[in-house]
């Protein structure tokens, strides 16, 4: 037996047979794995179109071939489709494009063509699920897919389509909201919001909060109230007085019309049982180093002209310096406060102390007030180093006018 | 007091004739002569309370009839009946509708909404509830929110609410015009009126012009809708058109 050695000369002359063997055994791999593309990227509608009769003819036979081939292949059937409509069968042509879109979900380009087939057919049902597909694989493209279903919205059977996506919960929900807010359409978003609570679904503060800050920004103040009132469940409209929840029973909703409070550094607060032996809740704020004055729970009134009475309780532990707080009824004009009333410094003890005072919405320029617990301005620095202040029943009546 | 009542309860049965009206008060100006059906309210001081035979009715009071309900009212003055159909609401004015036509004492139906003729409002009266409909609707007199019922007198800085799945329909007394508040919707009380009367053609259509902007419309819509998707069309670039995976946001 001869023993051969490999020479380094040898060695050379192997080393392309080898790299040969390796690419072919790679591409052979991934043609397994992967499947065929189309032999050429689909032709566009106007080219084939300007084709000739006959040659025509001759590009349906290879798209055809094409598609016989690999009928999985989501290129052939885009551009057997294509083909087909250049001869001028049109359905036939939009059935392979959906065909081609259910094959191809992450395409956006088939998805699109897909879709407006299903929009010019009035399936809004399917052109939902077609953009609910698109939104999840391409959601850096949200913006421009979620104006498409805004614009489907626009139309009453869209909108209810909308609507059904929308119950589902995607993921994109408030996104939804959002965007078609911001794009100039509240009304809109606030008909699919309706449309969706008709559905018994129920809406996240975070979705209500875009429409109705949209409304208070624009000044559109009964809009605000009423996308306001319509989230209230019929036990909470009938609570609905001068002054929203003055009890604190429900939970802070930062919806303007109800309690709204702004965070800050140190601040923190809860609702908590008024005594241990109670369940009615009153409000409690945590003070610890508060570097700031605090101006941080407001709610917004509609009160008409007349005088009224403002009344509550308070109870003040360990407040660090002692500070001043006291209720001030701002007037809201044209997105402008001006102070209209303010109560005494709220009384500060270990002890629920009641506190009142009057005061009156002028018949011009006081529309809509803001209610806001402040602490008063001091020279020094505004900081609250520590302490508890807790609220509860606070109330606003209206006092019947005294005659002159 | 008795003296004028007394005269107007003689005054009464002699202009009636056959029909005995009940004791009046200065400013009662007719009474419930008929009615049929279990809906047939009067609003009496904010309240809706269900009428009786004979009950005497105030100028600017409202009667309201509900679903297959009807009520007959008879004018003290001059025996004039009006009869209010199912689902109508009047406001009694201070004399009688038929006074300047003495020959017209017959009954007579009323179209709604009333028009300022036959229904005479209190002066700051700006609109009335005419029709309510769904669980969910509330007015705001300025004490908070309460039920709305139907006839509700209602003025400048009141506000009503129609919850989900109501409407409120508001007829504007000096602009003789309908307003409905759809659902979850709010509306303050203001002059002048949100609605316009409605102007009737020759063939006595009212809407058919509404009807065909509101087709355009939607075509319209379709049309832009298909013109979205075709732009989403037209903005991919050809990397999207192979499958990759998700860019997380």
């Amino acid at each position: 037996m001869t023993v051969r050695t490999i020479t380094p000369v040898r060695m050379a002359a192997l080393v392309p047979g080898f790299a040969f063997l390796a690419l072919t055994g790679y591409l052979a791999l991934m043609a397994a794995v992967r499947p065929e593309t189309a032999p050429s990227a689909p032709q566009s509608l106007a080219s084939l179109r300007k084709l000739p009769r006959g040659e025509l003819n001759e590009v349906l036979l290879s798209a055809r071939a094409a598609f016989s081939r690999d009928p999985l292949d989501a290129g052939s059937v885009v551009q057997l489709s294509r083909v087909i409509e250049a001869s001028g069968n049109e359905e036939a042509a939009q059935r392979l494009r959906l065909i081609a879109g259910d094959m191809r979900p992450r395409d956006t380009r088939i998805q699109a063509e897909a879709l407006a087939i299903l929009i010019q057919r009035r399936d809004f049902e399917a052109a939902m699920t077609s953009l609910d597909g698109l939104i999840r694989v391409r959601p850096n493209r949200a913006s421009t897919f979620l104006a498409v279903a805004a614009e489907i919205a626009a139309e009453p059977e869209g909108r209810s389509a909308v609507a059904a996506k929308l119950a589902e919960q995607p993921p994109w929900r408030e996104q939804f909201i959002a965007e078609t807010i911001r794009s100039g359409k509240p009304r809109l978003a606030q008909q699919v919001m309706s449309d969706l609570r008709a559905m018994g679904t129920v809406l996240s503060t975070a979705e209500l909060a875009h429409l109705i800050s949209h409304y208070l920004k624009a000044g559109e103040m009964d809009a605000a109230y009423g996308a306001w009132l319509s989230s209230l469940s019929p036990d909470e409209l009938g609570r609905v007085k001068l002054v929203y929840d003055g009890g604190f029973a429900g939970e802070v909703r930062g919806l303007g019309f109800d309690w709204t409070i702004r965070p800050a550094k140190g601040l923190s607060y809860r609702l908590f049982p008024r005594n241990t032996a109670s369940m009615d809740m009153s409000l409690q704020f945590d003070f610890v180093e508060v570097r700031e004055r605090f101006a941080h729970l407001s709610q917004i009134l509609r009160l008409r002209t007349g005088r009224y009475r403002i009344a509550g309780e308070a109870r003040g532990e360990s407040i660090q310096p002692i500070t001043e707080f006291h209720f001030i009824i701002h007037c809201l004009a044209a997105g402008q406060r001006t102070i209209l009333a303010e109560t005494s410094p709220l009384p500060q003890s270990s002890q629920w102390i009641q506190f009142e005072s009057t005061f009156t919405v002028p018949p011009t320029g006081c529309g809509d007030q803001v209610l806001s617990l402040e602490s008063r301005k001091s020279a020094g620095p505004e900081k609250i180093s520590r302490g508890r202040l807790a609220l509860d029943a606070i109330v606003i009546e209206r006092l019947t006018d005294i005659a002159p | 007091m008795k003296p004028t009542i007394r005269v107007q309860w003689g005054l009464a049965l002699i202009l009636c004739g056959t029909v005995a009206a009940p004791p009046a008060i200065a400013n009662d100006s007719a009474f419930v002569s008929r009615y049929g059906g279990n809906n047939v309210t009067i609003m009496r001081s904010g309240q809706a309370i269900p009428v009786r035979v004979q009950m005497l009715i105030s100028a600017g009071e409202t009667i309201s009839t509900g679903p297959e309900s009807f009520v007959e009212v008879r004018y003290l003055a001059d025996g004039c009946t009006l009869r209010v159909a199912s689902g109508r609401s009047i406001v009694v004015g201070s004399s009688s509708p038929c006074a300047a036509s003495k020959q017209e004492k017959q009954t007579q139906a009323l179209a709604p909404p009333a028009t300022p003729a036959e229904a005479r409002p209190r002066e700051d009266v700006v609109a009335r509830v005419t029709d309510t409909s769904g669980p969910l609707t509330r007015a705001n007199f300025g004490n908070g929110l309460v039920e709305l019922p139907t006839g509700t007198e209602l003025r400048v800085g009141h506000t009503v609410f129609a919850g989900q799945s109501s409407t409120i329909t508001l007829y504007y007394l000096k602009a003789d015009c309908e307003h409905t508040v759809p659902a979850e919707n709010y509306l303050a009380i203001r002059e002048p009126a949100p609605c316009q009367k409605a102007q009737t053609d020759d063939n006595g259509s009212t809407s058919a012009t509404a009807n065909k902007d509101l087709g355009l419309a939607l075509g319209a819509t379709a049309v832009l809708a298909g013109g979205g998707a075709l732009a989403v069309l037209l903005l991919t670039d050809d990397e999207d058109d192979a499958e990759s995976p998700a860019t997380p946001q």
